[in-house]
């Protein structure tokens, strides 16, 4: 199974939002699609769930015109919703309903869900004895957290072979990132196609392989993760020393990207720059204590290329 | 539009069906108008029967003093011969001493006294005052019930104190038909132009009550569905809801939902009123029953057109009013994003509904005088605005012809399928629109933005 993105626009009017994005996602595992807010994400997601009409290019599954209505795909939108006044249940119920899930399979999986992301009191009211039943629960009586959850659960309801998740993790607590997390490394054992759009960075990391930078509208940074971050050399050098070692830096021409207590951090051209630099700092008898090069970071990576263009615009 | 433009439209139908009428409110109304429907005809009854029991309302009027000056030789014992009169004191006043009753009536309070004065004038007229006080303890229904009785007792006996027979009294007493009549250029006379008669009363209640339930029905299927399309744009759900259900499924769904509840409102009323003749008979006897039966005769004989065909039509009249509404309000709710907003996104759609049933009740009135109604009927029954609201009735009175009913329907047809495409065109945008409340021109723009786009990629294609 795979995705194919081939030159995806999108116009409001005279405004390109997306502009000509290709990608394509050939085996399973996670597909990255980052951006600044407004640069085109959630319009691209959009396009690709057939919920938005697309002014150009074209979308494969298998290598065929992607229907989202006719296929098994997962989302779990960046700003959730449920009916704040039904029922928990029937809403699930009705949410794998529209997917094609029989009402006894999808009580099956919400059962197995419910346990999973633990909010099995909110769909399963008890019944304690000598006292009223509690009433089943309304999604405005439940946290941003469990909403979120059982929103995980109406994305996840039909097996999907496709899931798509805007900021899965954004307003998440640590224990309930983690949790999230998990099912996602799940789903990607089970062999799953994943998309998704985040801002966390370290995330994006942990997860995905390949990445697509979009901003305002267009790609500006495409590719496998380790590639892109090859390509950039190991130009990041962090270095602490007992003494005062500014002058020396200076005289190597190093600009100061950060300095923390934990040392600072420099922009060096390349691995023959840094060599030179740590054999200046022990000719001067300085006590390194901390000497590090390596790659840039995908945050580092994303800010230059998202706040480049952002500044050249 | 395609096939899969509607697919999900069963299982949207199905959710917004069970979820409404799970609402307390729909519940809780439906409770309501079936208790009030049960308790409607027993109650009817029980009014009925108490009035009957104190018998006919006796006049508060006491005495009535009668001070007649005309030359006419009457004897008022007569006068007001009625069983509710029967303890009315009728005395004849001393000539000249009308003025000093009245004074003296002037100065008294709570008196149940009335003083008449009948007098024949020069110029050629009878005139009778009636006088009472101020502050007399007479409610004004008894008095004005008693000045119209005496008046036409007088009219009738000024006539026989002129030797004037019964069968006279009955030929005169004829009411006078008036034709004006003109020339046509030759000379000759033209046809007599016939003044159109208005319905009658019950027709009148039968238009206006046909126009309240239509209202009652797209009033509420409009807010229903425009609440719900608010709801699941405000809280987001409806992005979940497109990845497996179009728009036009989406609000397909939701229409059929609300016809099914108002159908079901308007059953349970129906069964309650049939319950409540039965507890009625039971309690009261079966001859209130049967005359509430001939009530409903009457106007089931002024429903002249009424036959299978015309009922369908009738119906599927309805049918397309409520369509056509709910379109314009699912449009309407797509244009909003926040819940607080809606009063303001539902204006238009409002006055167009307000303008429309106003017609009808225009119409009813007009019906009713009898001015010029065929013209007018024929008029606001074809106006797609107005037609829902009073076209079905007037087919089952008679008041306008299977033609121009299909004529009307076809046109009402034209509309709606004109705004579903209108609709499905601006839908998708509308529905993922979050901000301020698109204006009706806004809609219109985005409409023609979205036909340009369309058009440039058939060329393209």
């Amino acid at each position: 199974m795979s995705l194919e993105v081939r030159n995806l626009t999108k116009k409001y009017g005279d405004k390109t939002v997306v502009d000509n994005l290709s990608f394509k996602l050939e085996k399973p595992g996670v597909y990255a699609l980052l951006g600044t807010n407004g640069a085109g994400k959630t319009t691209s997601l959009r396009m690709i769930l057939g919920m938005l009409a697309k002014d150009g290019g074209e979308i494969l599954w298998n290598g065929k015109p992607m229907d989202a209505m006719n296929m098994n795909v997962g989302y779990l939108a960046e700003e959730r919703g449920l009916y704040p006044k039904y029922e928990l249940m029937d809403q699930l119920l009705y949410f794998a309903k529209l997917k094609g899930v029989s009402r006894k399979v999808a009580k099956e999986r919400i059962a197995y869900w419910a346990k999973r992301l633990e909010v099995e009191e909110y769909l399963y009211p008890k019944a304690v004895k000598g006292k009223k039943k509690e009433k089943p629960k309304m999604a405005d009586q439940l946290s941003k957290g469990n909403q979120q959850k059982i929103q995980l659960m109406a994305a996840l309801l039909s097996d999907p072979e496709l899931l798509i998740l805007d900021e899965p993790l954004s307003g998440l607590d640590p224990v309930n990132t983690d949790l999230f997390k998990g099912i996602i490394r799940e789903e990607m054992e089970k062999g799953k196609h994943l998309i998704m759009s985040s801002h966390q960075m370290a995330t994006i990391e942990e997860f995905c392989e390949d990445i697509t930078i979009l901003n305002r509208g267009k790609a500006v940074l495409q590719g496998n993760l380790n590639e892109i971050k090859k390509s950039y050399g190991r130009v990041n050098m962090f270095v602490k020393c007992d003494q005062a070692f500014n002058d020396i830096a200076e005289k190597h021409g190093l600009p100061v990207v950060t300095q923390t207590p934990d040392g600072t951090q420099y922009k060096v051209t390349g691995e023959a720059q840094a060599t030179d630099f740590l054999k200046d700092l022990l000719a001067n008898d300085k006590q390194v204590i901390k000497f590090e090069l390596r790659e840039p970071s995908l945050h580092e990576i994303f800010v230059e290329k998202a706040g480049t263009q952002n500044e050249e615009e | 539009m395609k096939k899969s433009d509607f697919t999900g439209w069963r299982e949207v139908f199905r959710f917004a069906f069970e979820q409404g009428t799970k609402q307390k409110a729909y519940k809780g109304f439906i409770i309501f108008m079936c208790i009030l429907t049960l308790a409607s005809m027993p109650v009817l009854s029980l009014i009925q029967s108490l009035s009957k029991d104190e018998g006919p309302q006796k006049s508060g009027v006491s005495t009535v003093t009668v001070y007649d000056e005309s030359g006419l030789n009457i004897d008022y014992a007569q006068a007001l011969a009625d069983e509710r009169y029967q303890d009315v004191k009728i005395v004849s006043g001393d000539a000249g001493k009308f003025e000093e009753h009245t004074k003296k009536l002037e100065e008294s309070e709570d008196s149940t006294e009335v003083a008449v004065h009948i007098t024949y004038e020069e110029t050629g007229y009878f005139s009778i005052t009636y006088v009472k006080s101020a502050d007399a303890d007479i409610k004004s229904d008894d008095y004005n019930l008693l000045t119209d009785d005496f008046t036409n007792f007088f009219t009738e006996a000024k006539l026989r104190a002129v030797d004037v027979t019964e069968e006279q009294l009955a030929f005169i007493s004829q009411e006078v038909a008036t034709k004006v009549k003109g020339t046509t250029e030759t000379g000759e006379i033209a046809p007599e132009q016939v003044k159109e008669e208005g319905i009658s009363m019950t027709e009148y209640f039968v238009l206006l009550g046909g126009l309240m339930i239509v209202m009652l029905i797209i009033a509420f299927s409009s807010s229903s569905i425009a609440t719900s399309i608010v709801t699941e744009k405000s809280t987001r759900v409806v992005e979940y809801l497109m990845i497996n259900v179009r728009p036009l499924a989406l609000i397909i769904g939701k229409i059929l939902a609300s016809l099914l509840m108002v159908a079901i409102q308007f059953g349970a009323i129906i069964i309650s009123y049939l319950v409540s003749c039965i507890i009625n008979g039971l309690i009261f006897g079966f001859e209130s029953l049967n005359k509430t039966m001939e009530q409903a005769g009457e106007v089931a004989g002024l429903l002249s057109q009424v036959n299978p065909l015309t009922i369908l039509i009738a119906i599927v009249f309805i049918l397309t009013g409520v369509l056509f509404f709910s379109i314009l309000a699912g449009v309407a709710g797509a244009s909003v994003s926040k819940m607080e907003e809606m009063a303001e996104g539902l204006k238009t759609l409002n006055m167009l509904m307000i303008v429309g049933s106003y017609i009808g009740i225009f119409l009813c009135i007009m019906q009713l005088n009898g001015s010029k109604s065929e013209l007018l009927t024929t008029i606001f029954c074809i106006f797609p605005l107005s037609a829902p609201f009073i076209t079905p009735a007037n087919l089952l009175l008679g008041n306008i012809g299977i033609g121009y009913t299909l004529i009307s329907l076809v046109i009402l047809w034209v509309l709606v399928l004109a705004l579903f495409f209108f609709a499905s065109r601006v839908y998708e945008s509308l529905i993922f629109h979050n901000g301020k409340v698109l204006k009706t021109k806004d809609i219109i723009m985005l409409a023609k933005t979205k036909k340009k786009t369309v058009v440039k990629e058939e060329k393209q294609a």
